[in-house]
């Protein structure tokens, strides 16, 4: 049975745009799956994201159909032997299409130009520095002046699996210039908190540091598993040996009068324990 | 759903055994060359992770090492250069049908080969330092050193092969393409060693 | 029938003489005829795929679920390391020397490679490199479970102590010597047996990808082979090359692996590209739309492919981003020139929807995606945030599953009959083509969602309960990708024996290698058509439009003389 010209034209027509919404549907997934921003740098990174998915959008949309619908349309039909206008090219066309992915490209740069600047730029005296060390396999975040949040080891059961990993806790005020410093003894770890859409490799014998400045905090954050409600999510990012999947940490953004109660509650402590260990052992604990 | 397909051996169709591209490089030089290529990557990569390694650390050369006897490696140095005009004319002697020169050049390179090697490892194990001391500067000295020396290893028991193949009357001023293909590779290797002597002990 | 001579090899090699058994084994080990030597090449990539495949269901079934205790931390990353070295040494690369051994010189009109011998040789060293590389599982401590980069220090003797990554880096050495020889024999082939009238403008568009990645091989693989030398002799000799406490640098090992590590990705794709630019023309019965185009194109992505590779160490801390943000971004424009030729030569053609032509236009979906993911992951700023995540995983599965195994599939089904004389079924072959393409957008999709939200690559299992679903998804995906791909092996086994006799020119091809029998004696040829274009066949069965072809390739080259 044979359709006539126009049911053909509707139903080409109703297939490019199932393939369209299909289209649309997985790329609007994949784009507000993007973690919102908790961070000036990373806020610019977003809208330049979704300047980028856009143009992505049109691009993808447009050739698909072209893609898809060429071979349809142009489909052979049965019985149909004879060759089709042998059109070997079209300089105009070829240059046009050419140009206009050139111009594109260009643009594209320079927006991530500037973003690039930007998330890389950085204040000559940062309003905090924490020392982020990564080993294996655990963080351990360094306030100075002997306050430390140290991560432990996930345990491991009887049969070798690693148990539940209790990710250590960085705290860190909300609008303040925070530059970490980024080091490790044994192999590459990668310092990564989705959030701030951010992440930075820790190499061994380099000195890697970047500053962020936090926007919001984290107390509506809502508990993801291993992860406790009120912080942000943060892992390592880099392949680091048997444990890799258990080096997480989380964070937790607070406003700067709560940041300053904790850190002093932690000062205490850290005297505490370093007094201990002067009287005991007559370390330099306290002097660093 | 096959096709018929005019007959076509009573087409006026391009002969069998020939090809488009008839001049230029023959085929087994042609695969010299790119096998050089690939070599020249090979010690780039090479030379280029030394210049890395000396830009990342300092002091360069490390404290203690700060001179290197030269007189020895440049005689080898002179001797490799000598081995590249005597391998010349074993192409020479071949291509013109001269058999005693051919023998005769082709076993000078060979022995100025050997000779360089000889002195090379006697160079290497007179330093006091080794693969693992002095950080990555020993690393990148004796992985150079040791690669080239390979290289020029592979050189002579090809030599070795074709001086012994010439001596009983192999290659002919019509074939000796294996002859010119090595020739050309042991050209690549005394290269290498230039930059290669600069390097290690030149520039440091 | 065809109208060319039944020759006699045909019918004793065929059904009525049979070959001895051991005279038959004989032959096949000491052959240096192209065709057979990349129907062995094409064998043993098969085979490598079975046990790559197998190792992404492990991978796959581990990651199914949050807390999954299906294998431990080490054992899934000597899975996850081979996987992908087993898929990018051992599956794709023999696979792309197997179809580039069987139809470049055949569509070159030559008899066989520049060095036959050569040829048999890169051949055999696949299987011994491989072997090698997998006897890791045997070794004191297991396989090299350090990711497929092998980055240093953690794969330095004092984190990865046990021979795992010492055997890996032995036959990764021997399989880039494999690569590198059988480069050098394409490059050669390609420059000096061109049958008389095939000048380079006139070469089929597959052959002059296989020339650049032939020349991107020669380029990078030895620099690899020199940084896995220089790791061996640091784990082995107690050397500092990568060693940061003794003044090494393991930045310079990723530089290394880069500079390799980002060519090859062209020579996996280029090929891909060039199966794919034989199959549009030919289905929709149109030239390439652009054929000068499509050749500098090509040029132009693999000049430019050597250019870019530190985009892969963008959060490193140690390198210019911008500059190779810049040289990364450049890529999308000879790679957009690509697709659109692609599409504009299916314009007011007649396209026949063969199984192979299927392959093709899913492989100009599925790499549209891989491309344009790409170009978020090049623009440096957007990749601070997805780099090392599963979003990078998606990406350039998209590109090398999705589009390069597509690929795969489409010069399989085009190319089986020329092999074996037999066609493949095309009836299953539209079956596994949609399983294939759920699966495959089911899995990548999957994954670059879970990337974007901040799902880390390379982890043994993950603690946010919020990703069981799509990964649950990705896993059914790869499932399903397993299915096709046991679908196509099937399909083979069984066309070999009993699919329909295909003759001479299935297709109503355009190059010639349809211009002899299926499959084609041992010297190739009786006799060649006049070459006066890119498509000598089509030329020949269509005198009018052969002039025409003639009077455009005969200005073409005139263009190209300047």
């Amino acid at each position: 049975m044979r359709r006539t010209a126009s049911e053909r034209l509707a139903a080409r027509r109703k297939f490019g745009m199932l393939v369209g919404t299909i289209g649309v549907a997985l790329l609007l997934a994949s784009c507000t799956g993007q973690p919102e921003p908790a961070t000036q740098q990373g806020e610019g990174m977003h809208r330049l994201y979704l300047v980028m998915w856009i143009i992505a959008l049109v691009l993808f949309v447009g050739v698909e159909i072209a893609i898809w619908g060429f071979p349809l349309a142009f489909r052979r039909r049965r019985g149909d032997n004879e060759l089709p206008a042998q059109s070997h090219g079209n300089n105009v066309l070829e240059f046009v299409w050419t140009a206009i992915p050139a111009v594109i490209v260009i643009t594209l740069f320079a927006l991530s130009w500037q973003q690039i600047n930007k998330v890389q730029a950085k204040e000559p005296v940062p309003d905090r520095e924490i020392k982020v060390i990564g080993k294996q396999w655990a963080w351990s975040f360094d306030y100075g002046n002997g306050v430390t949040v140290v991560g432990e080891n996930a345990t491991k059961n009887s049969a070798g699996f690693a148990n539940e990993p209790v990710p250590p806790r960085l705290v860190v005020p909300v609008g303040q210039n925070i530059e970490f410093k980024l080091q490790s003894d044994d192999v590459i770890h990668s310092f990564y908190i989705p959030a701030t859409l951010y992440k930075l490799d820790v190499v061994p014998g380099q000195q890697n540091a970047f500053q962020v400045t936090f926007t919001k905090t984290s107390e509506d954050q809502p508990a993801h598993g291993v992860y406790s409600a009120g912080a942000f999510q943060g892992a390592c990012a880099e392949l680091c040996g048997t444990q890799h999947a258990q080096m997480l940490f989380e964070v937790e953004v607070v406003s700067p009068e709560q940041f300053d109660t904790w850190l002093r509650g932690k000062q205490a402590e850290a005297n505490r324990s370093a007094g201990g260990a002067a009287t005991a052992t007559t370390t330099t604990a306290a002097s660093q | 759903m096959t096709t018929t397909l005019p007959a076509i051996k009573d087409l006026d169709g391009p002969p069998l055994g020939q090809t488009e591209d008839a001049g230029g490089l023959s085929m087994p030089l042609m695969g010299t060359v790119l096998f050089i290529a690939s070599e020249i990557m090979f010690f780039a990569t090479l030379l280029g992770s030394y210049y890395v390694l000396r830009s990342v650390n300092n002091p360069w050369p490390p404290e203690g090492l700060e001179t290197l006897d030269l007189v020895l490696p440049l005689i080898l140095t002179m001797m490799l250069l000598t081995s590249s005009i005597t391998a010349h004319g074993a192409v020479w002697g071949i291509r013109n049908n001269n058999r005693t020169v051919f023998v005769t050049s082709l076993a000078l390179t060979l022995l100025l080969g050997a000779m360089f090697l000889v002195g090379e490892i006697f160079d290497a194990v007179s330093l006091d330092f080794d693969f693992g001391s002095h950080g990555a500067y020993g690393s990148i000295f004796f992985t150079i050193l040791g690669f080239h020396a390979l290289h020029v290893l592979g050189g002579v028991i090809f030599f070795a092969y074709q001086t012994f193949a010439g001596m009983v009357g192999g290659f002919s001023p019509r074939n000796y393409q294996a002859v010119e293909c090595g020739v050309w590779y042991w050209h690549f290797v005394d290269v290498v060693w230039i930059f290669v002597f600069f390097t290690l002990y030149v520039v440091r | 029938m065809a109208t060319t001579e039944v020759r006699p090899e045909v019918a004793v090699g065929g059904v009525e003489v049979r070959q001895p058994y051991r005279a038959t084994v004989l032959d096949w080990l000491t052959t240096t005829d192209h065709k057979k030597i990349a129907i062995m090449y094409f064998v043993t990539s098969v085979v490598f795929l079975c046990v790559g495949g197998t190792f992404a269901g492990l991978v796959r079934t581990q990651l199914m679920q949050s807390g999954e205790r299906f294998m431990d931390g080490d054992t899934y990353n000597q899975v996850m390391t081979m996987h992908a070295l087993v898929m990018v040494f051992l599956f794709l690369m023999p696979m792309i020397a197997a179809i580039g051994n069987y139809v470049v010189p055949l569509q070159l009109g030559a008899t066989d490679m520049a060095f036959p011998k050569v040829n048999a040789l890169s051949f055999w060293l696949v299987p011994l490199g491989g072997i090698l590389m997998l006897s890791g599982f045997l070794v004191k401590g297991g396989a090299a479970s350090v990711g497929w980069y092998i980055n240093p220090p953690l794969s330095n003797s004092q984190f990865a102590p046990g021979n795992g990554v010492n055997v890996a880096l032995a036959g990764l050495a021997i399989l880039g010597a494999s690569t590198t020889l059988g480069s050098i024999n394409f490059i050669v082939t390609i420059l000096k047996l061109r049958a008389p009238g095939m000048t380079m403008m006139r070469m089929p568009l597959f052959c002059w990808n296989m020339f650049v990645t032939s020349l991107l091989a020669v380029f990078s693989l030895p620099v690899l082979t020199a940084g896995f030398a220089m790791l061996w002799i640091d784990r082995n000799l107690g050397a500092n090359f990568f060693n940061p406490q003794a003044g090494g640098d393991p930045i310079l090992y990723q530089h290394i692996f880069w500079f390799f590590g980002h060519p090859e990705v062209y020579i996996l794709l280029l090929p891909i590209m060039g199966v794919v630019s034989e199959l549009i023309p030919v289905f929709s019965r149109k030239p390439a739309f652009g054929y000068k185009a499509f050749v500098f194109a090509t040029l132009a992505i693999g000049a430019l492919g050597t250019m870019v590779w530190a985009h892969h160490m963008f959060t490193t801390g140690a390198i210019n981003v911008s500059f190779f943000a810049a040289t990364s971004l450049l890529i999308a424009v000879p790679t957009g020139v690509k697709m659109f030729s692609w599409t504009a030569t299916m314009w007011r053609g007649k396209v026949k929807w063969t199984t192979a032509m299927l392959f093709a236009i899913g492989f100009l979906s599925q790499f549209l995606i891989g491309g344009i993911t790409g170009v978020f992951l090049g623009s440096g700023s957007i990749d601070f945030s997805v780099h090392d995540t599963y979003y990078v995983v998606g990406h350039f599965h998209y590109v090398l599953v999705a589009a390069a195994l597509f690929g795969v599939m489409g010069a399989s089904y085009y190319w089986f009959p020329k092999m074996t004389g037999r066609l493949l079924n095309e009836k299953v072959g539209k079956v596994q083509w949609v399983i294939m393409f759920v699966g495959t957008n089911m899995t990548f999709m999957a994954q670059q969602i879970l990337g974007i939200k901040g799902m880390p690559r390379r982890i043994e299992t993950y603690y946010v309960p919020a990703w069981n679903t799509l990964n649950l998804v990705s896993t059914i995906g790869a499932y399903l990708i397993g299915l096709g791909l046991l679908m196509w092996i099937i399909n083979m086994l069984v066309a070999r024996k009993r699919g329909p006799i295909a003759g001479d020119d299935p297709w109503d091809a355009n190059t010639l290698e349809w211009a002899t029998t299926s499959p084609p004696p041992y010297y190739n040829f009786d006799a060649l058509p006049p070459i006066r274009s890119e498509r000598p066949l089509f030329d020949l069965k269509h005198p009018a439009e052969g002039a025409e072809d003639a009077a455009e390739s005969a200005e073409r080259e005139h263009a190209g003389a300047h």
